[in-house]
């Protein structure tokens, strides 16, 4: 199936792989080697932690994390560290087949790569933002024209300028979990307002470790993830990105 | 991400720790006995402590890697607004930024695009709607220009930060040369450009027999 909306508003669009064991230095290692063949640039990402105290401040030493490629389009990045893998498209996104051909590529690298893992959580999330078309910056718009999700105040006597929404419950029979969030942001685009509605789905109860049992989950996770969007979202907002 | 810690005075014996380059603080626990900071960077990545340089973990990219890396940055900039521009339009803005950034063709004494009048260009393209996509070029000073061209006439517009633009256009009307040139938002490019029909430039220009 194509894309059913002309515009998406999916700004990113991430599947993570999150194992039990951290990786030792030598699959860390290979893992970046497979991927650097593959992709543009590379990133090695690095971590430290200052202690600041008074009379003994440290200031630890660093150390690598993980790495992150991205391809020459940026259209594509993988990030690999010593607690998974995880694929991100950013837009424009072009569907699901696109994204699903790409995925099963960065798994297969990434397995034959570092071994067998034990897998404990498998999560795909997906950021929209909706631009709203306003006649002003100052323009007062409602949330929920365009989703069903929210926060509503008493009236103060001013409309609404900002606000988070987050939420985290079960899905798929407590199967899946799901965290919810919906926010404004600073707008992207000039004369718009910015609404995000961030879905991440997840399993980490019963996680398929082979990769059959992976691709159907996927699937599920998909048809979860779409099913949580369409429940949010209003038929202003399908208008908009129809 | 820029992280800059200042210490009230006489509290701390590091007076400030500044990372530079990308990243981000993944936890920062704050108590009456000080401050703990995890964080994360990417590529070269230089701390100071006390105002002296401490270490380089990463070498500084060379000239190549800093422009190609710039050009990635620009890219994944577009993508923020990738939904608003036709598929063909963006594959072609981005041949021009290819082009434009190339590290055997690029001086590297002038500044490099900056993300911040990169973002003005973005935001003023989907802004004019404009069907016809300029060529690209840039200033010494790191600004992003576009340029339409209609036959003899031309406009050319160099966009700086924060949705500021500079224009500067000259057409043939009735046979006479006019030039114009001017400063404004973007939101009022618009309005300033509308005597001079920019539709020509933006849309209609017809093909060249």
């Amino acid at each position: 199936m194509t894309q059913p909306y002309a515009r998406a508003p999916i700004t990113e669009a991430v599947v993570e792989f999150r194992i039990a064991d951290p990786l030792s230095d030598a699959a860390l290692d290979v893992s970046r080697r497979r991927f650097a063949k593959r992709y543009s640039k590379a990133e090695q990402l690095m971590e430290w932690q200052l202690n600041l105290q008074p009379g003994n401040s440290q200031v630890g030493e660093p150390h690598v994390s993980g790495f992150r490629f991205t391809n020459g389009e940026a259209r594509y990045a993988v990030n690999t560290g010593r607690s998974g893998c995880s694929l991100t498209a950013l837009a424009p996104y072009e569907g699901w087949e696109e994204f699903d051909e790409r995925l099963r590529e960065t798994w297969g690298v990434w397995a034959k790569a570092v071994g067998r893992q034990k897998l404990t959580r498998i999560g795909m999330r997906y950021v929209n933002r909706l631009d709203i078309p306003v006649t002003s910056q100052d323009e007062p718009w409602n949330r929920a024209e365009y989703l069903n999700v929210g926060v509503d105040i008493p009236s103060f006597g001013h409309p609404l300028t900002g606000f988070v929404a987050q939420s985290f419950t079960r899905i798929g029979r407590e199967r899946f979990g799901l965290n919810l969030t919906a926010s404004t942001m600073q707008p992207v685009l000039l004369d718009h307002g910015a609404l995000v509605l961030d879905i991440d789905v997840y399993a980490d109860v019963d996680v398929p470790q082979r990769d059959a049992d992976i691709w159907t989950l996927m699937e599920a996770l998909r048809s979860y993830k779409n099913q949580v969007f369409e429940a949010c979202i209003t038929d202003a907002a399908r208008e908009l990105i129809r | 991400m820029s992280l800059v810690i200042y210490r009230p005075q006489g509290a701390f014996d590091a007076s400030a720790i500044a990372m530079t380059r990308t990243g981000s603080v993944s936890s920062l626990a704050l108590d009456y006995a000080g401050a703990s900071v995890i964080a994360q960077g990417t590529g070269a990545t230089r701390r100071t402590v006390d105002g002296r340089a401490a270490w380089v973990p990463v070498s500084e990219p060379g000239d190549e890697a800093r422009i190609f890396d710039h050009r990635i940055a620009l890219k994944v900039l577009t993508s923020k607004v990738a939904m608003h521009l036709d598929g063909a339009w963006r594959a072609g803005l981005f041949r021009s930024l290819d082009t434009l950034l190339d590290g055997e063709e690029w001086d590297f004494s002038d500044a490099l695009p900056s993300e911040a009048s990169f973002k003005t260009f973005l935001r003023m393209i989907v802004y004019l709607s404009s069907a016809r996509r300029p060529s690209l070029g840039a200033t010494a000073d790191g600004h992003i220009v576009a340029a339409w061209t209609c036959g003899q006439d031309r406009l050319t517009i160099e966009c700086l930060p924060d949705d500021s633009v500079r224009w500067v256009l000259a057409k043939c009307v009735a046979g006479e040369r006019v030039s114009g040139a001017g400063r404004s938002s973007t939101r009022f490019l618009i309005e300033a450009l509308r005597p001079y029909s920019p539709e020509q430039w933006l849309s209609d220009c017809p093909p060249t027999p």
